[in-house]
């Protein structure tokens, strides 16, 4: 036997696709599912397994690709966030219907918290509307098994597969013994089935139908699947749990020395519902803890003595930590001691995320509010949603709605009277602000939609050729695609590519591409603002900067909107140090103070204060 | 290193607390295989993502038989804090007598401080301040946390090539300071 490795969540699942002959593995990064791909790739050079990998343009895209990949009977998965789902779930529902030839497993993580997303979405629900079936693991050994395993219940059912890990899953470490990897590589091969694979509507009722049985006999198979550890015993309370809440129950309960039955489940959709039905009948009440939402309460037939998120019992919202879990359950906040300990105060959450210093998405940002400071400014997904701390962002809903805001924006203001764009008679700018990663996975439908309608908006596309924000994956760019050439292809007049460290010139571009959306042959303006991003590519062309004390006055304009970790408020004398620990030298504040109080100095200065949060992520000490 | 270790705890929960950046989930990584090396389970939880932009970031580290990942606030036996503005945060997590250590140039108060970036900067390896307060943490808290020399090996299979060196010096370093 193979002696244990520890692994990374994503790096289990990833052993798991490894180990069950995955051959296609397609992905788009997003917390907390980046490093399933990630680990995929890094594991199988490592063992010379040979399979095909790409990050996507979008998880639909994903989708797809690996569905295909599964339609010549390979072994195919992708890997997402639980929004991620949203985008792919048109391919999804389809494929639910149509089926899958060789195993098809969709790894959708979900963010209970949230950590890291803009919802709270349980992907159980989903499956539940799409009709497809969910394991659930709750620790990244549990991850591994059933990684492997899905591909088993795919292609015995022949039906996509949801593997669903949360958070505490993805980005837990815990020991895992790698097991032998399966050698079968069948030859690509598509039979051409018409009624299926191209079922019109008349013919999708049969698959339907067909579906529903496929649904029911796999709830046979969970009624007795290993995944659902069943609890015989009977008494006033029973818990019905599953995923990390289930975990932390255990471990809540046998630290407090406490013996309560229960039931695990791993297989949420379709609940095993014989199963649970008989442990709910040997209680007299049953607390359901499962996270985020409640897919498994829901469909209990009776919930007559079932108590959980539906019935408030268990908080609707939010992460069951143990700290939660232990106040469900009734257990004391004594620490180890047993002897009593006040309740400790919530956590303070302590200093949010910052731009890094060097990032030229702060200058761009600064650039574009300077310009058209009364602008609606639409944001997006990506670091750049920090924006909203230089208050040069109004929006953010989901990737790509920048472009579709700032046209409905517009027309909405046009449609109310008044002339376009204008608000009450006033001009309103309308920007929207946009990655180039978010650009090409959303953002050209919707710049597509804002020329053929004719919306005034301007478009300022952060192109710092990496996906930064989930530690930096390529983006199209690096395989040759063209923001410029896609945007003027959709029909855009004015494309102008600035490097947004020279801040000025950032601002009369931003100035000129305004006038163009008013003139009267204008239209959408686009704005492409590029610099690598500092992470990968730290600026080569030092600026050393100082505040000259004479100067500062301390209005904090600086701290409030260049935001920069590099300036510090020194709180004797009230005005704002260069923190040379943190700087990276770039020169982008020197345009930034009002007064001019930031300048260039003569030679750089070695580093003197506390070293600062500027590393590559992921990595900590190097 | 010549100091003889007195018998592993059953069980330890250890926090680690910082900004991002600062090598908190590398610290949790050295801690966890080393104690996998001494032949015990360990589980751990990581922060990813957006807080990594120099937000604030913790991880937990479970060493014995636990199924989940999360330390309990008020149960942490030990936690090693790399930014001293996180040492509140820290208390909260741990439990009546849990113990400590933090990167910070005073002794707050129930703290064993150790002014490991400064140290770290002395010997010309700045981002390596988390293994100088590990180091320091193997003494101070020895018999909680994996040993030194389980520890040292750890950090040299973990370690990119070009850090190990400036890795290694660090905790020896951070050792030395201990009391």
């Amino acid at each position: 036997m193979s002696s244990p490795v520890l692994l990374l969540g994503n790096g289990a699942i990833a052993r798991g696709l490894l180990e069950a002959g995955c051959e296609v593995l397609t992905a788009y990064p997003g917390t907390p599912s980046t490093e399933v791909l990630e680990e995929f790739d890094r594991q199988r050079a490592a063992l010379r397994v040979p399979a095909f990998t790409e990050w996507s343009v979008n998880e639909k895209v994903a989708l797809e690709v690996a569905l295909a990949a599964s339609l010549t009977g390979k072994r195919a998965a992708t890997a997402m966030k639980q929004v991620g789902l949203n985008v792919a779930s048109d391919t999804l529902l389809s494929a639910a219907y149509t089926g899958v030839v060789g195993g098809l497993v969709v790894v959708a993580c979900d963010d209970p918290g949230p950590h890291s997303s803009q919802t709270e979405q349980d992907t159980r629900l989903f499956a539940l509307f799409a009709k497809v079936p969910v394991l659930e693991p709750s620790s990244p050994r549990e991850a591994r098994d059933m990684a492997r395993e899905a591909f088993e219940l795919s292609e015995r059912h022949r039906l996509p597969v949801i593997l669903r890990p949360t958070t505490r899953v993805c980005h837990a470490r815990q020991p895992v013994v790698p097991g032998p990897l399966r050698q079968v590589r069948p030859r690509p091969r598509f039979t051409r089935d018409p009624a299926r694979w191209a079922a019109t509507p008349a013919l999708r009722r049969v698959l339907h139908a067909q579906l529903e049985r496929k649904l029911d006999a796999v709830r046979a198979e969970f009624e007795a699947s290993p995944w659902n550890g069943d609890d015989p015993r009977d008494g006033a309370m029973g818990i019905v749990a599953s995923g990390v809440a289930a975990a932390v129950a255990r471990d809540l309960l046998r630290d407090a020395g406490r013996d309560v039955p229960l039931l695990r489940i791993g297989t949420p959709h379709p609940l095993p519902v014989g199963l649970v039905s008989r442990f709910v009948a040997r209680h007299e009440r049953v607390l359901v803890l499962e996270e985020p939402d409640a897919a498994i309460e829901l469909q209990i037939p009776d919930r007559t003595r079932v108590r959980g998120r539906l019935t408030g019992d268990v908080p609707r919202e939010g992460e069951l930590t143990p700290e939660v879990v232990a106040g469900i359950l009734g257990l004391s906040a004594a620490g180890g001691t047993g002897g009593a300990v006040p309740v400790a105060p919530p956590a303070d959450p302590g200093p949010g995320p910052r731009l890094c210093p060097g990032c030229g998405h702060r200058a761009a940002l600064f650039a574009i509010r300077k310009a058209l400071p009364s602008a609606i400014f639409c944001g997006d997904i990506g670091c750049y949603t920090l924006g909203v701390n230089q208050r040069a962002l109004d929006t953010c809903v989901v990737m790509g709605a920048s472009i579709g805001l700032a046209t409905g924006f517009w027309h909405a203001h046009r449609v109310g009277g008044g002339g376009a764009g204008s608000d009450g008679g006033r001009e309103v700018p309308i920007v929207a602000v946009i990655g180039d990663s978010t650009f090409f996975h959303a953002g050209i439908p919707p710049l597509l939609d804002a020329v053929v309608g004719g919306a005034r908006i301007l478009v300022l596309v952060l192109d710092n050729a990496t996906v930064a924000m989930t530690g930096g994956q390529p983006t199209p760019a690096a395989a040759g695609a063209s923001i410029e050439a896609i945007v003027r292809g959709l029909g855009v007049c004015f494309v102008e590519t600035h490097d947004p460290y020279a801040v000025e010139g950032m601002v009369e571009a931003a100035r000129r591409a305004r006038d163009f959306t008013k003139r009267p042959d204008g239209g959408v303006a686009v704005l492409v603002a590029r610099r690598p991003c500092a992470l990968l590519a730290p600026p080569t062309e030092k600026v050393p900067v100082e505040v000259d004390p004479g100067a500062c006055d301390g209005c904090d304009h600086c701290l409030r909107f260049c935001e920069c970790p590099g300036l510090v408020k020194d709180e004797a004398s009230g005005k704002v140090l260069v923190d040379h620990a943190r700087c990276t030298d770039c020169g982008m504040c020197v345009p930034m103070c009002p007064l001019g109080a930031i300048r260039p100095r003569a030679a750089p200065v070695a580093p003197v204060g506390p070293v600062g949060p500027v590393g590559p992520i992921g990595t900590g000490a190097p | 290193m010549s100091r003889t270790s007195p018998p592993a705890a059953a069980t330890a929960e250890i926090v680690l607390l910082g900004l991002g950046g600062t090598g908190v989930t590398f610290a949790s990584r050295v801690l966890a295989e080393a104690a996998m090396a001494e032949g015990r389970e360990a589980f751990t939880a990581e922060t990813h993502g957006m807080s990594q932009r120099g937000g604030a970031v913790e991880a937990h580290v479970r060493i014995g038989p636990w199924e989940s990942p999360l330390v309990r606030p008020g149960w942490a036996d030990a936690a090693l804090v790399l930014e001293a503005g996180r040492i509140p945060a820290a208390r909260r997590l741990l439990r009546p007598g849990g113990l400590c250590v933090a990167d910070a140039p005073a002794q707050p108060e129930g703290v064993l401080g150790c002014d490991a970036s400064a140290e770290a900067r002395a010997l010309g390896v700045p981002r390596s301040a988390n293994l100088v307060l590990l180091g320091f943490a193997a003494r101070a808290l020895h018999g909680l946390l994996p040993r030194p020399d389980t520890l040292l090996r750890a950090i040299a299979r973990l370690s990119p090539p070009e850090s190990a060196d400036a890795n290694r010096r660090a905790f020896l370093r951070g050792m030395e300071l201990a009391p």
